[in-house]
């Protein structure tokens, strides 16, 4: 299924499919987003000095 | 109290600023990805008609195209369909219709999206629940055989090529286990609609792609925090809590632990990393 | 003799560590004693063993540090018991129970002392709760009361504070309190003010002498200034190179010196009344601890080593002087001889 998902982006490109490309990569962007802003939290769970300081 | 609330007040700030800014990359990356393939010669209607003639010796004509997109909506200016697919997706959670497949987006994703996601977490997670642990047991030994064994089942990970990893797995489990292994999915679910039963079908089927996305960046994982571990460990306030009487595992996870973490968190977002990068590698395991 | 009355007799100490140079040794035979109620200064200066030995009396050092087996830190628990805590395992339940609950530590950097990613509360309330059979708000109050003890202000608010949110001062002041809070029967004080400016300094040492009258703990106390040692020290021990050089009450050191090392660190304090003179530090630097010297570990740096061959080839056995007053030096021999032939 990963290389599905790949698969369908590259034939959205080739084919120029704008709707296809622009919605796999807005999805897996927000994934990555998401991931990052967890990240964020956790180490301001984790660290009083950046709850504390700011960053 | 009041620094609660201050506290409070920060964080909210924070968040809100966040989405803002999730916001405004998602805009900008669809508008780029959409962009992009405007400024590609050629629009899909050609492409369609291409497809649908090449070989056959008939001439498109101009009309042909022209009737094509209009069907289609592509004769329209790019701002109007890139504001309308936009509107859509925000409104309606709806990416429009994919022209190759002739379904919709939605559809089209759908369920690979989530069996990626799920893969791609479950490497993930699968790599902490070893990495952790097992970097700071090894961080701790004084030295020989543990260290050794841990590094070298990591530097292979780090070594072997995934696709290498994932063909030797595959012929395990064909030759040794006789097991069916030519989908993520059992033959009875393959083009079933989504359902729990086909879910659960699907873990069972993960563990391959699971080993082979995992192995590596546990090894990574692993080797950063024995290296992070063993730093933190001659930290004094290391020494001090022992000085206290604390001991053991609850010192390792209290103190160094806690420290040696923080940089393997702070990357979390770099984890998902295999998402964008391996839907574009051949499909071994499809 | 006082070996009975002692909390902490340490004998034939000797600690070594496996390198990828080879073996170092960092202490070498030493012996000292710890009265209780009184403050035993160390001083030398750095790499000369002195953080190494007291680490080991809690059995805080390095996997790679052993302690010799003839070595013995006989220590006299709170219930009259006598425990070799160089002969224990280093996960015994004992030790835990000696480290923190009878011996007690406080460092040099407070800052790096506690971590920064707990409160000050937090740390103390886990100390207390390994030696006490309390609930975590009688742990946190006895914490506000320590704390008021060592002159925090607004303790309520500070135990909740985190070491960086702190002044030095403060900082060395919780670290204080979080030792003595166990009220440990010996405290070993690691440069607890070398990291802190000389009013701070002063502030820090007063503390410390009125909680020792108050509570009656020991304290080893170590140091490279033998200034600040005279200041808060009964007695003496000067270390070089993992030896004791001379031992002493502090007067006794201070004002006549047998060992050269000891006349050399004295010249060598900077003094207010002799602005115009020049400082007399001690020639050369402390050797490498892969190069140890033979013979009296000094004698490179010894201004007497040079027309003495025993210095270069025999290592001096300490001699007391007075009573109480013991040092390591060949010069003393001769002293006595010359007695001896007038």
């Amino acid at each position: 299924m990963l290389g599905e998902l790949g698969q369908e982006l590259l034939l959205a490109f080739l084919d120029a499919d704008q709707n296809t490309a622009a919605g796999i990569l807005v999805c897996v962007t927000t994934v990555i987003i998401a991931a990052n802003f967890l990240a964020d939290v956790l180490m301001a769970v984790l660290d009083p000095r950046v709850r504390l300081k700011g960053r | 109290m009041a620094s609660n609330a201050a506290t409070n007040e920060a964080f909210w700030r924070f968040l809100l600023g966040r989405l803002l800014i999730a916001a405004l990359t998602l805009l900008a990356v669809s508008f780029m990805i959409y962009g992009l393939i405007e400024l590609m010669p050629g629009d899909y209607a050609e492409r369609e008609l291409f497809r649908k003639y090449s070989g056959t010796g008939v001439t498109i004509t101009q009309t042909e195209i022209d009737q094509v997109r209009a069907q289609l909506g592509l004769d329209r200016p790019f701002l109007v369909r890139y504001g309308e697919w936009l509107w859509h997706v925000m409104t309606r959670f709806d990416f429009g219709p994919a022209f190759r497949v002739e379904t919709s987006v939605n559809a089209l994703i759908g369920d690979k999206f989530l069996y990626t996601f799920v893969l791609v977490l479950g490497a993930m997670v699968f790599s902490y629940l070893i990495a952790i642990p097992v970097g700071i047991w090894v961080a701790t030994r004084k030295s020989g055989w543990a260290d050794g064994v841990v590094t070298l089942i990591s530097y292979l990970g780090l070594a072997l090529p995934n696709f290498a990893i994932a063909l030797v797995l595959l012929m395990l489990n064909a030759f040794v286990f006789n097991l069916d292994v030519t989908g993520l999915v059992s033959q009875e679910f393959r083009g079933q609609p989504f359902s729990l039963a086909k879910f659960l079908d699907f873990l069972g089927h993960a563990y391959i792609p699971l080993l082979v996305l995992g192995w590596s960046t546990t090894a990574f994982q692993l080797q950063t925090m024995r290296g992070l571990m063993k730093d933190e460990m001659g930290k004094l306030y290391v020494t001090a809590a022992q000085a206290r009487g604390l001991s053991g595992w609850p010192m390792l996870i209290k103190y160094p632990a806690r420290h040696a973490v923080m940089p393997i968190v702070s990357t979390i977002g770099f984890d998902f990393s295999p998402l964008t990068n391996c839907p574009l590698s051949p499909r071994f395991w499809c | 003799m006082a070996e009975d009355s002692a909390v902490l007799r340490v004998s034939n100490l000797s600690i070594s560590f496996s390198t990828d140079e080879g073996l170092v040794t960092a202490v070498d035979d030493l012996s000292f004693g710890l009265e209780p109620g009184k403050t035993l200064g160390i001083v030398g200066e750095s790499g000369s063993g002195k953080s190494v030995s007291t680490k080991s009396l809690m059995q805080l050092l390095p996997s790679n540090a052993a302690i010799a087996p003839n070595s013995s830190i006989l220590y006299q628990t709170k219930q009259g018991k006598y425990i070799d805590i160089a002969k224990l395992d280093r996960r015994s339940k004992t030790l835990d129970q000696i480290r923190g609950g009878e011996i007690a530590m406080i460092f040099q950097e407070p800052s790096a002392a506690f971590s920064p990613l707990y409160t000050i509360g937090n740390q103390m309330i886990e100390g207390i709760r390994l030696h006490r059979n309390v609930s975590r708000a009688q742990a946190r109050q006895q914490a506000i009361d320590m704390l008021e003890r060592v002159g925090m202000t607004n303790p309520e608010l500070r135990i909740d504070q985190y070491a960086f949110q702190l002044s030095g001062g403060m900082r060395q002041r919780a670290m204080i309190a979080s030792a003595l809070v166990m009220r440990p029967a010996v405290l070993i004080a690691d440069e607890p003010t070398t990291a802190l400016d000389v009013t701070i300094q002063a502030q820090i040492l007063d503390l410390l002498a009125e909680l020792q009258n108050e509570f009656g703990m020991a304290i080893l106390f170590i140091s490279h200034d033998l200034a600040v040692i005279s200041q808060i020290a009964d007695d003496v021990l000067v270390m070089y190179l993992g030896r004791a050089m001379e031992t002493g009450p502090v007067r006794t050191i201070i004002r006549d010196p047998q060992h050269p090392y000891t006349q050399g660190l004295i010249k060598a304090i900077p003094r207010i009344d002799r602005l115009d003179q020049p400082l007399l530090p001690i020639p050369g630097d402390i050797p490498s601890p892969l190069e140890r010297p033979q013979g009296c570990v000094f004698h490179p740096r010894c201004p007497h080593a040079p027309d003495r061959l025993r210095c270069r080839t025999d290592v001096p056995v300490a001699a007391e002087t007075d009573p109480h007053h013991r040092a390591a030096c060949h010069l003393l021999d001769e002293k006595v001889l010359e007695e001896v032939h007038r």
